[in-house]
């Protein structure tokens, strides 16, 4: 692949201006464009709860920022990782899955455990072998799940009327037909139900799902494998008596589901890196999540399911490597590269 | 240990309880920890179980059992385990009743323990009776040196005792008691002992090195079809450009100076400019637009290929 030098070289050889400009600055991350993909269920949230979504997610930030801060300090490595900007993803993506009232303690003790248990003990973003803001929400709803499922009602004026069971998670796990029927597929949609600060608008996370498909489109098999998955144990197997279609929406906009589908099984760090292979990858996730949700304890497990998908994908792919599956991959690779130097070949020019 | 005197208890206390720690190194024995070791008074229960059970089937078996083949001294050190526990429990029964911890599995679990095992067969058969001794009390010392402190931080993070008797922390995290905590707890633990060995003993640390197996095979660059492999002349265009970037302007070089692959996290990154451009055709196509060469491996896959002795197979295939 050509980089941005070879690109935008002149015909004369030189570097352009331009081009030794952008070589100068530091390779972006690609935990920048997460964080742009978040921006859109953030704003959403603002419209919500205003002020209360800002404090949330500038408390998670600041918290896993200063935290992954203190332990290089104290281990003596290069402040250099926190450039990669995997901590504010962290700390933003704990908030965004935490409720806007959570208390500020309960963000940080999160974010905490996200940097200091999943990612640092592992070195760099990419090293660690779990998703960290999946750890970090799974810690907290193993010790605090009061808090963490205390969503408060989206109509309150001052957000502190607490509506116990009300999000939609709740009411699919207890089966509680009544009121996801009231609420309506436009609030569903919009986001316009206690829930989550930032999971609960489908159309926002599906806006942040064009922003991946523009900045690293091979990301989308992952969240496609995911989401098949997920919409066909959905509709076959509706919890309580819904019908079919509402029970698609509905699965799919309850609690983390999407939000995970889009930023945690998509994670560079942990996803494999074919195009087929992320799709199996993203099913396989879709599975568990979905079994955890079928079968779960909490009313919204998806965070225990991308852990557990992380923990056995090895498995999996020993298992695929039995079934000569890389071989295959080799093949069809190496087909698809005589066929682009075919293709180069008949256009004179050099192959892409 | 040098061959010219005699092994003595510090020569056992330093290699078995502190550099082959039973727990921490030879990760042996951690079911009764991870799950029972929520108290510090469970934790001392078990340690204290645990040094007759140890001494007793260890000097035995080098007393008795260097003759007797393995596959039954394996059972044997069961059933010498069993009987000395079940002692044990009764003795607890009889004379301590209000002890009630929730250990009682656990506690007959000690019996079939994995440290006992691999001493007595690593060691006790092979040895004479005062070095089986001495490493039976240094490895119960060394697995008592580590449930007591994971027991005791434990009680204190999940639950705010210590002893049973209530003491302020700011704040209280149940999910430390669950068994994954525990794996956490001694996580940090090994890690801090590795940390104190590589420091202080860094003569020892190959010892302390734990040996993992790599799972899968990852397809690889070097693996992959000649015509896939990169183009020498693609290689040398690369190369002669940063040699073009070097000497016109000092900023990049500076700048690549300060790159340093092994530790800069965004070595591995790629600009994400230009990345909109997507192919269907390119469902099969190499995904060269992410981390590093290796393809289809996850972090655990990554964390693998790490493993020194796997370097080291690796070589030792290629010298042959």
């Amino acid at each position: 692949m050509q980089n941005f030098c070879q690109r935008n070289k002149p015909a004369n050889g030189k570097v352009g201006f331009m081009a030794r400009f952008k070589r100068i600055k530091a390779p972006k991350s690609p935990y920048m464009n997460y964080l742009l993909m978040l921006a859109a269920p953030a704003i959403v949230s603002w419209y919500y709860y205003g002020a209360l979504a800002f404090r949330a997610i500038l408390t998670g930030i600041i918290s896993a920022v200063a935290v992954e801060a203190v332990a290089l300090l104290i281990m003596k490595r290069k402040l250099n990782c926190l450039s990669d900007m995997h901590a504010v993803f962290t700390g933003f993506a704990i908030a965004m899955l935490l409720p806007a009232t959570a208390p500020i303690w309960l963000i940080g003790a999160g974010a905490a455990f996200a940097i200091l248990v999943a990612k640092i003990p592992f070195g760099p973003a990419h090293k660690a072998p779990f998703v960290p803001a999946a750890a970090g929400m799974a810690f907290l709803t193993v010790c605090f799940p009061d808090e963490v499922f205390k969503y408060p009602a989206i109509d309150s004026a001052s957000f502190d009327v607490f509506d116990a069971g009300s999000s939609l998670a709740a009411q699919l796990s207890a089966g509680g037909i009544q009121h996801v029927n009231s609420v309506g597929i436009m609030s569903m949609i919009s986001g316009n139900v206690a829930g989550p600060l930032g999971t609960c608008c489908a159309v926002a996370l599906l806006g942040s799902c064009a922003l991946l498909a523009a900045g690293k489109p091979k990301r989308l098999f992952n969240v496609l494998g995911f989401l098949t998955v997920c919409s066909l144990l959905a509709v076959i197997f509706p919890r309580g008596s819904f019908s079919r279609p509402v029970s698609l929406l509905t699965e799919l906009c309850a609690g983390s589901l999407l939000f995970s589908g889009i930023f945690f099984v998509t994670d560079p760090g942990t996803s494999p890196k074919h195009p087929l292979t992320r799709f199996i990858y993203g099913a396989f996730a879709g599975i568990i999540c979905m079994i955890l949700r079928y079968f779960g304890t909490f009313e919204d497990g998806t965070c225990f399911g991308i852990l557990l998908t992380n923990a056995f994908w090895p498995i999996v792919d020993s298992a695929l490597r039995k079934i000569d599956y890389y071989k295959f991959i080799e093949k069809s690779m190496a087909k698809s590269a005589e066929k682009r130097k075919q293709k180069a070949a008949l256009k004179g020019g050099e192959p892409a | 240990m040098s061959s010219g005197r005699k092994y003595s208890f510090s020569d056992a206390l330093f290699s078995s309880t502190f550099i082959h720690n039973p727990v921490l190194i030879q990760a042996a024995g951690l079911c009764a920890i991870v799950a029972v070791a929520t108290t510090l008074k469970t934790a001392v229960l078990l340690a204290a179980a645990f040094f007759p059970v140890l001494i007793i089937t260890q000097v035995f078996a080098c007393l008795a059992l260097k003759r007797v083949p393995r596959w039954i001294r394996v059972a044997i050190y069961l059933l010498i385990g069993t009987a000395i526990i079940a002692g044990i429990i009764y003795a607890i029964d009889t004379f301590m009743p209000e002890i009630s911890l929730g250990a009682d599995i656990y506690l007959a679990l000690t019996a079939a323990n994995s440290i006992i095992a691999l001493h007595c067969e690593k060691l006790a058969v092979k040895t004479d009776l005062r070095h089986a001794f001495f490493d039976s009390v240094a490895t119960a010392l060394g697995y008592a040196a580590v449930i007591i402190p994971v027991g005791a931080l434990r009680e204190m993070i999940g639950s705010s005792t210590i002893w049973g008797a209530n003491i302020k922390v700011p704040m209280t995290y149940p999910a430390i008691l669950m068994p994954f905590g525990g794996f956490l707890v001694l996580a940090f633990f090994a890690a801090a002992l590795k940390a104190l060995i590589n420091k202080r003993f860094p003569e020892h640390s190959a010892e302390t090195e734990m040996k993992i197996k790599k799972t899968s095979v990852i397809v690889s660059k070097k693996n992959l079809p000649e015509n896939l492999a990169p183009a020498e002349e693609e290689k040398e265009t690369a190369e002669a450009e940063e040699t073009v970037e070097a000497e016109e302007t000092v900023e990049v070089e500076e700048t690549v100076e300060a790159e340093d692959p092994k530790e800069d996290d965004l070595a591995h990154f790629e600009p994400l400019d230009g990345e909109g451009k997507f192919d269907l055709s390119d469902i099969f196509a190499k995904d060269d637009e992410d981390e590093d060469d290796k393809d289809y491996g996850s972090a655990f896959n990554r964390l693998f290929d790490e493993a020194k002795d796997f370097d080291s197979d690796e070589k030792k295939e290629g010298d042959k």
